[in-house]
């Protein structure tokens, strides 16, 4: 009992202030150089969406075959594929194609989702109970296996693959959307506002979505990015994309042949994929900072 | 009352097979696009006319849409799977001869999710030092941002060809499980990762935690016989529930280091619209998710004293630890 | 100012034997820092138990460090108790956290010392904390549900206390625990060694907590608000077995408190704390007879325990008012029963009448049913037999789910944060009723704005959302928007419950202008409180496990309860002696 305080435990001299954190211990909504890079890199995203020739002015179809398969250099930063087309070309315009897929994914999982668990949540009752366990058939088939699903009956393609993604990412949406819907309408405030004489639809519409959204948003840039990588394994499997379009699972897909003799094609797309997903699940982070410093 | 309850939550699970069963169907026979008529009418593959008249008998296809269904659920009771439109081979056949290499593949690949989850997370909320913890909260989000073929091809990259440690062409050995294993492990572990630090981190937060440290339990004690025992729970679930998903990225893998398992079945049988082979994976991998949920469920009051199993929870559906489960596990 | 009241438990001055012992310890313990430190003199005297010196403590947040705790000293003589006084963030707690070593990472220790029985304990690592922790220091917590492992049984988690503290076999350990289950008072011990933290009422698991803390045959315990999270009558009893433990283990105790009047009664001396700063420290008889501090005084007179005639003479006017008036019946109840799923009643055959103009309390602990009765007179839940009466209007068995007649009567919710919608400015919230009611949006805000500066909101405040406001703003936000309407009766719900009671005060005060203005406004007044209800309420109503045991004006009730029951609550408010303005 009296041995803790013998002079020989070094531990006992040490001061009591303990050193600041560092890393983990910067709560603030302040940006730090890796949130500004994040969205730098997502801004250079839609222009290569929306005007990829600003970025890289070069045909992405132009084949080369003399050049085929030169390693990264001044005029190929990225190297050439087994066609001689510049790889770096190829995959800003390949942005277009992987990034609007995923965007209509998530828009398609987000309107879905959105509808079932706001009628579910706020109606409760039997609708709740058909819609809850439709939520369950849904989450009950793992999400790639439900897209080839339906890609089997809508046919192969860019298009199909974002549905088959998005429809395969509704129950996930629709099951944050009822817990929040569910939370907000048995709050005590929405109580109150119907004590108040808040009719209905106004309390849905003043009270409920307003606080019940916010959370369903946040989840909008992990999504994103989970959307990407699950539409870039789909053309990865030939099931997207159609070559010799460029889209950055199938530019994976192309370089596997590759992977001893000429491995750029196979690590520069799949690095952006790596890069893009990151930074919207870094986004994710920041929006959800500024959503506590504001709320 | 517990009996009750039990009876009503595996009707709840049959139930969602069944209705998980008849929307697939729905889905890939009855909309316009009906995958047998256009195997039937595919002119570049023909199928020989003596086949193609046995093909159309055996799916009734001059029937009523509905008569159709109630046959072919008839004959799935009776333990018929129906038969490929690309090979003609049974259905059940095909499945059995890919299920065993390929449930070999997913529990190695669970043990490497679960080793992954274990590791990460402890380090990510228990390690001394703060940088360690916060690179380890890191390795989620990377692993999760990182398809599953490219950790596969990238795997493959460095044992195989660069340091030659593991044949790229051998798919029989046991060593041969091990790329595959990593890769699909790696892939299902980021959600179950950060679900663990969750709890883990919920947990060392609770007010009993600073008791315990009142009594002059040290941190290491508190961790081991307290906090990791009310935190890892949701990450349980989550785990055991990945099995299914694990059965659904083989599609990828096998097909990356050249497997012959389900997922190369499946990735065939897509290529080809190849319905009742669909279909069946379908219900087999549905049916283990449910088989699974519903045993976590009635396992929760064995783990969590607080669970009793009541009447009033009828309705409920799963224990709310149940929520915890993030939204992206589904990404190959 | 008398101080007769205070006869309860004063402290006796220790022993001679307890005196022995604990001399023996510091002994002990000095001779080690001694050793520890040549030079420094062999202390002689008996150390204090705990003593506090020019203590500052900070919390780091966003690269600043805010000081919370400022150089504070004070002691804890052995064998007393003594009382750590303060509202919230006086800090109060980080103090008792810096004397366990409990400190949260981002907290910073500034300045000053700790010392426990003679022991510098300010420079101790883990490793040595750990060995004071438990057989040193024992340790109660405030919240006893959170603060027990619930995968845990109650046997395991004082079993593991006695083997940290005591390393002995794990039989040895049960034997133990048993044993100190028995001394907390916890009836059949031994089967409730095997149960488990949800399964035990909150005052068992505090006496479990207890049983824990004395473990390693401590010699120091603190208790951090103890009993806050209590019924009083448990309270009570929680605070009577500290007592007895203190004399007959000659503990010397630590109580960290918000409640002045429950330190009052049962502390030796009184640390007050006021932002982090010893305000006042003394003999709790001294403290009490002549407080040195205007902080002091005024936390006196803001507690209701001590000045239970607050408003006797604007009652008296009040009344007398109403009665040159004459007076209805504002709500009306009959008859009425309650139960959830068709077994359990929650109310039982219960009558009551609430007159116009009056502030009518509703009393009871948890489980009493005074909260479901207050929403059914609010209208808000379904009721069984009965009728209720809300100025002559009779409510529907079934409420509707939109309130039909929201100026008819208004409630304000115990916790204005979960009742008022996050995403709206607070001028909004209490424009909202009006804007439903089709007023034109800038004549709602226009009266929205001057009804909150009436209740004490500034414009800037107004323009704010809710969480950005102080607790007792909240609620002010709250009842300004529950009068924007005008109604004839209030219902408020513990409306300050969870305010410190210098903001209490400030909201009682309100309630009282309010009705100085308004005589007709009816107040119901759900409350656990009796020393608030003695001090503002005309009428009242006990109710116990759903059942009226007591019911009257509030000076009957007071002066001749009929119940048992009622006279336990009214026992149970702490004895501190009254204070005049």
């Amino acid at each position: 009992m009296t041995s803790i305080l013998s002079p020989a435990t070094p531990a006992s001299r040490r001061t009591p202030p303990r050193a600041p954190r560092g890393l983990a211990s910067h709560g603030s909504a302040s940006l730090g150089i890796v949130d500004i890079a994040a969205m730098l890199l997502l801004a250079l995203l839609v222009i290569a969406v929306l005007a990829p020739a600003l970025l890289a002015p070069g045909d992405p179809l132009g084949t080369a075959t003399a050049q085929a398969l030169e390693g990264p250099s001044l005029t190929h930063w990225l190297g050439t594929d087994y066609l001689g087309r510049d790889v770096y070309t190829r995959i800003v315009h390949g942005a277009r194609t992987s990034l609007s897929a995923s965007a209509v994914a998530v828009a398609v999982g987000l309107a879905g989702g959105l509808a079932l668990g706001i009628v579910s949540g706020y109606l409760g009752g039997w609708v709740d109970a058909v819609v809850s366990r439709l939520i369950d058939v849904l989450l009950s088939v793992p999400g790639l296996l439900l897209s080839m699903v339906i890609i089997v009956a809508l046919g192969f393609g860019a298009i199909n693959a974002a549905i088959a993604v998005g429809i395969s990412s509704i129950a996930s949406f629709a099951r944050v959307t009822r817990a929040e819907v569910l939370t907000v309408r048995t709050s005590s405030y929405v109580e109150a506002a119907q004590h108040q004489g808040s009719s209905r639809p106004r309390t849905l519409i003043h009270h409920i979505l307003p606080n019940a959204v916010g959370p369903v948003a946040s989840l909008i840039p992990l999504q994103f990015g989970g959307s990407i990588v699950w539409i870039s394994s789909l053309s990865f499997l030939g099931f997207g994309a159609v070559p010799p379009h460029p889209e950055w699972g199938l530019l994976v897909a192309e370089g596997r042949q590759y992977l001893l003799s000429a491995p750029w094609l196979l690590l520069a797309p799949g690095a952006v994929i790596v890069i893009t997903v990151l930074a919207a699940s870094h986004l994710q982070g920041v929006l959800g900072r500024l959503r506590r410093t504001t709320a | 009352m517990r009996s009750r309850y039990l009876v009503t939550r595996i009707l709840q699970a049959v139930l969602v097979v069944a209705i998980t069963y008849l929307l697939t169907y729905w889905v890939l026979f009855a909309l316009p696009g009906d995958p047998v008529a256009n195997r039937l009418d595919n002119p570049q593959n023909p199928v020989p006319p003596g086949q193609a008249k046995a093909i159309l008998e055996y799916y009734n296809l001059d029937q009523p849409a509905l008569l159709q269904f109630l046959i072919t659920v008839g004959r799935l009771l009776q333990g018929d799977l129906g038969y490929s439109l690309g090979t003609g081979r049974a259905v059940s056949d095909m499945l059995l001869q890919g299920l065993g290499s390929t449930l070999l593949l997913a529990l190695a690949a669970l043990v490497v999710a679960a080793v992954i989850a274990t590791g990460v997370g402890l380090l990510a909320v228990f390690a001394p030092w703060g940088p360690v913890r916060s690179l380890a909260r890191l390795v989620p989000t990377l692993s999760l941002a990182t398809p599953s073929f490219l950790i596969g091809l990238l795997l493959l990259q460095i044992f195989s060809y660069q340091l030659g440690w593991v044949s790229s062409l051998d798919t029989e050995s046991l060593t041969s499980l091990l790329l595959p294993a990593l890769t699909l492990g790696i892939a299902a572990s980021p959600s179950i990762t950060q679900v663990l630090i969750q709890g883990l981190t919920e947990a060392n937060g609770r007010p009993f935690v600073r008791v315990l440290r009142s009594r002059g339990l040290s941190h290491r004690a508190i961790a081991a016989r307290h906090v990791v025992r009310n935190g890892s729970i949701p990450a349980l679930t989550l785990l055991a529930l990945t099995i299914a998903d694990l059965l659904a990225g083989s599609v990828i893998v096998e097909s990356v280091f050249h497997r012959a398992g389900l997922g190369y079945v499946t990735e065939q049988a897509v290529r080809s619209q190849d319905g009742p082979i669909v279909l069946a994976v379908v219900l087999l991998v549905s049916s283990l998710y449910s088989l699974v949920n519903l045993a976590t469920d009635l396992l929760y009051p064995v783990i969590d004293p607080r669970i009793s199993i009541t009447e009033s929870r009828l309705g409920a559906g799963a224990p709310a630890s149940r929520s915890a489960q993030p939204a992206l596990t589904e990404g190959a | 100012m008398t101080t007769d009241d205070l006869t309860l438990t004063l402290p006796t001055t220790p022993g001679a034997d307890t005196a022995g012992a604990d001399t023996a310890g510091a002994t002990a313990a000095g001779a080690t820092v001694a050793g520890a430190t040549p030079g420094v003199p062999t202390t002689t005297t008996a150390p204090p138990a705990i003593a506090v010196d020019a203590l500052s403590i900070g919390y780091s947040s966003g690269g600043r460090i805010v000081p919370t705790v400022i150089e504070a000293s004070f002691e804890v003589p052995t064998g007393s108790t003594t009382a750590l006084v303060g509202e919230s963030g006086s800090g109060k707690t980080t103090i008792a956290s810096a004397i366990s070593g409990l400190l949260a990472d981002n907290a910073r220790w500034l300045t000053g010392g700790v010392h426990l029985l003679g022991q510098d304990v300010s420079r101790l690592g883990e490793r040595g904390w750990q060995a004071v922790r438990g057989s040193i220091l024992g340790y109660v917590p405030q919240d006893p549900l959170g603060s027990l492992d619930p995968l845990q049984t109650v046997g395991g988690h004082v079993a593991e206390s006695v083997r940290q503290a005591r390393n002995v076999p794990e039989r040895e350990a049960r034997r133990i625990a048993r044993e100190l289950l028995e001394t907390v008072h916890i009836a059949d011990a031994e089967r409730k060694l095997a149960a488990y933290p949800h399964e035990l009422s909150g005052g068992q698991l505090q006496r479990v907590l207890i049983a824990g803390a004395l473990a390693g045959n401590p010699s120091v315990l603190i208790a951090d608000e103890p009993t806050s999270a209590l019924d009083v009558t448990v309270q009570k009893r929680v605070l009577d077995l500290l007592e007895e433990l203190r004399e007959g283990l000659s503990l010397s105790v630590l109580l960290i408190t918000h409640d002045l009047s429950l330190a009052a009664e049962r502390s030796d001396r009184v640390v007050v704390l006021q932002h982090g700063r010893v305000v006042e420290q003394g003999a709790s008889t001294d403290v009490v007879a002549r407080p040195a501090a205007p902080y002091t005084l005024q936390l006196f007179r803001d507690v209701p325990a001590m000045t239970p005639q607050k408003y006797a003479a604007t009652q008296a006017a009040l009344q007398t008012r109403r009665e040159t008036a004459g007076t209805g019946t504002a709500v009306q109840v009959t008859a009425l029963s309650k139960s959830f799923d068709g077994a359990h009643r929650v109310l039982e055959d219960v009558d009551v009448t609430v007159r116009r103009g009056e502030i009518h309390a509703l009393v009871g602990e948890s489980g009493s049913g005074k909260t479901t009765l207050a929403r059914i007179i609010a209208g808000l839940t379904a009721f069984g037999a009965g009728t209720v009466e809300v100025s002559g209007t009779p409510r529907p068995r079934t409420p509707a789910v939109v309130n039909p007649d929201p100026s008819a009567l208004q409630l304000v919710y115990q916790n204005p944060l979960a009742a008022l919608d996050p995403r709206r400015r607070v001028v909004d919230l209490v424009a909202e009723p009006l804007r439903i009611g089709g007023t034109a949006r800038a004549e709602a805000r226009s009266r929205a704005q001057a009804l909150l500066r009436q209740v004490g909101i500034s414009e800037e405040a107004a323009a704010r959302y809710i969480s950005r406001l102080s607790g007792g703003q909240r609620q002010r936000v709250a009842i300004a928007r529950a009068l924007i309407l005008s109604p004839s009766t209030l219902v408020l719900d513990e409306p300050t419950s969870a305010l410190d009671v210098t903001v209490q005060a400030r909201i009682i005060d309100l309630l009282f202008a309010l009705r100085a203005e308004d005589p007709a406004l009816t107040m119901v007044f759900i409350s656990h409180d009796l020393s608030l209800v003695r001090q503002i309420s005309d009428s009242m109503t006990v109710l116990q496990r759903g059942r009226v045991v007591d019911q009257g004006p509030a000076a009957e009730v007071f002066a001749s309860p009929t119940s048992a029951y009622t006279r336990q609550l009214i026992e149970a408010i702490p004895r501190a002696p009254v204070v005049r303005e």
